[in-house]
């Protein structure tokens, strides 16, 4: 398949998952009459239910979906490995700690913007704090290992938070985005994280020839004039930017970040740096899918986004792991 | 096209000392031969030349100019490298591997440049990789694989080109083949510096000899200039007898 054919196809498709997820939910609402209220204006109830509601919630979920695609393949491409994502540096793990911090303290009631606000915040400390390594290290391998240590201490932090929650109302809450959900998402939330995934997809869009000429290695990549530390910085810096917008708008989501560009590398003919925009296109395309599965699925509580996307996603990533030959493919 | 030069070039990681006072110059149009055995500073000396390695003293230039003056792309349009590691982290096409070798000259430009395709068509063609182009690099055998990464350094059209061990792992037709091409590329002009531990194709297959033992230059000429048993005896520590046959060196091993 070309690029262009491939594009057209997943566009097509984002467009038919983001009106479906418009029409589905507890509620029937008629196709028409969706139709009607998404291009219109005017107080009803199914307006209401369509925009303020599940509209957001899809866009929330398509968003999450392409930055964690995009940072996944991006990532993969720059450390040449097949079973990283996001949250292999850290960031998706700091950005958790921070909103669960500001959980912890109660402050989440203050105002609507301090959780998103507190995540992204955690997302861009462990950003910086790794551009910064990165920018000084020659190894990857040392930087995935600074990124397992960064995890497992910010893992350590939101374990500790939750274990001593004052307030099982607090827990909940920390459960709820340790768990990852679009729920509640509100058309401020992503808004809000609007400039940062412009941020994150601009700088990106300058890296796609360096994440193809890593193929060949590091050594080689910088003999044919890489700029290695730069590209890694901003490679570094746009996943951390994006993976900070996706876990401030749904929590911790997994494994979306590494089957979506495993479908998608041999749709490229395994180009790395060709695959980072389709991968977040359908890695969008998967998380409205499975937040649609959500609400149609016959359950007192509503499961969470983050579980669903590692039942679908796991035993995927399981078997691409297992049939994968010897290039990691 | 430049001359590269060094100038008692050395390098040294901690107390060791991987290369001490090299001095050397490499000329267009010719095969130099790095040999010596292992640990004798063969491929850290091909690594200072290409700028990924700065030296601890001395200097070596491009043009009159320090290496470490140029920026990484300009570097990159005057040579191209050929790693010891040929594995490749993702299974692409073989023209998409190869083109990959146009990264610095096509930087600038989204698509290949006339010049670019040109550079990218003579390099499949002297590499004898037309017909397994669209082939996943996955389902290649070693010497093809050896083959396609020798073309994507040749599709930089650089007039250098180093290349740490290219035979190695190759079986005899294997190792002719890209031997051929080599010489190919010299004629056309490129400077192709070689790490090589076959010393029989070595001495038969290069203009110059660089022998190298403990860091260290011991010699620097042509083959009839520099091979001696002595200086085998010298570098490899092995005892060895020379017959020349029609301008063929026969070498053997005691």
């Amino acid at each position: 398949m070309s690029e262009s054919k491939l594009y057209i196809v997943l566009t097509g498709v984002s467009l038919i998952v983001i009106f479906l997820g418009c029409m589905v939910g507890p509620t029937q609402i008629p196709i028409i009459t969706s139709l009607k209220t998404i291009f219109s204006v005017g107080p009803s109830v199914e307006h209401t239910i369509v925009w303020e509601i599940r509209m957001p919630r899809t866009l929330a979920a398509y968003l999450v979906g392409m930055c964690l695609g995009a940072s996944g393949a991006a990532l993969q491409g720059l450390l040449r490995n097949p079973l990283a994502e996001p949250g292999v540096l850290g960031v998706s793990a700091c950005a958790s700690l921070g909103a669960t911090i500001v959980i912890y303290y109660g402050l989440a009631q203050s105002s609507v913007y301090s959780v998103p606000l507190a995540a992204v915040t955690g997302a861009l400390v462990g950003t910086i704090f790794l551009a910064f390594i990165a920018k000084n290290v020659d190894s990857v391998t040392t930087l995935i290992l600074i990124g397992v240590g960064i995890s497992s201490l910010a893992g350590a932090g939101m374990a500790l938070l939750t274990s001593i929650a004052p307030n099982p109302f607090y827990l909940s809450d920390m459960v709820t985005w340790m768990l990852g959900s679009v729920a509640n998402t509100s058309m401020v939330d992503i808004l809000l994280c609007a400039p940062l995934l412009f941020l994150g997809f601009l700088i990106l869009l300058g890296q796609q020839k360096g994440i193809s000429v890593l193929t060949l290695g590091e050594e080689t990549a910088g003999t044919l004039g890489l700029n290695l530390p730069r590209n890694r910085m901003l490679i570094v810096l746009s996943t951390g930017v994006l993976t900070g917008a996706a876990v401030s708008l749904a929590g911790v989501i997994g494994f979306v970040g590494i089957v979506a560009p495993h479908l998608i590398r041999p749709l490229v003919e395994h180009d790395p740096g060709k695959a980072v925009f389709p991968s977040a296109l359908l890695a969008a395309i998967i998380l409205v899918v499975a937040d649609m599965t959500i609400r149609l699925l016959p359950t007192d509580t509503e499961i969470k986004l983050g579980v669903i996307a590692a039942l679908i996603g796991a035993p995927i990533f399981m078997m691409i792991v297992y049939r994968r030959n010897s290039f990691n493919g | 096209m430049g001359k590269i030069q060094g100038q008692s070039v050395s390098y040294r990681v901690g107390n060791s000392k991987l290369l001490k006072n090299a001095s050397f110059t490499l000329n267009e149009g010719e095969i130099v031969s790095l040999i010596g055995p292992n640990g004798a500073g063969k491929s850290t000396l091909l690594k200072c030349i290409l700028g990924i390695l700065k030296p601890t003293s001395g200097i070596i230039t491009l043009n009159g100019k320090d290496i470490h003056t140029f920026n990484r792309t300009s570097l990159a349009r005057y040579m191209s490298y050929l790693s010891q590691d040929k594995k490749l982290a993702w299974p692409g096409k073989v023209k998409n591997i190869v083109a990959l070798g146009r990264f610095s000259a096509d930087i600038d430009s989204t698509k290949h440049t006339l010049a670019g395709q040109s550079a990218l068509d003579n390099a499949m063609e002297l590499c004898q990789l037309n017909n397994i182009a669209n082939r996943s690099v996955a389902s290649l055998s070693g010497g093809e694989l050896a083959r396609v990464q020798f073309a994507r350094a040749i599709a930089s059209n650089t007039p250098y080109l180093l290349a740490d061990e290219p035979l190695a792992s190759l079986d005899l037709k294997h190792q002719k083949k890209l031997l051929k091409i080599m010489r190919t590329c010299a004629q056309q002009g490129t400077c192709n510096l070689v790490v090589m531990h076959e010393l029989p194709l070595a001495v038969n297959f290069s203009d110059r000899l660089i022998w190298l033992k403990k860091g260290e230059i011991v010699a620097e000429g042509t083959v009839e200039e520099t091979l001696t048993p002595e200086r085998i005896f010298e570098v490899f520590e092995v005892q060895s007898q020379i017959n020349w046959n029609n301008g063929f060196c026969d070498l053997s091993f005691n």
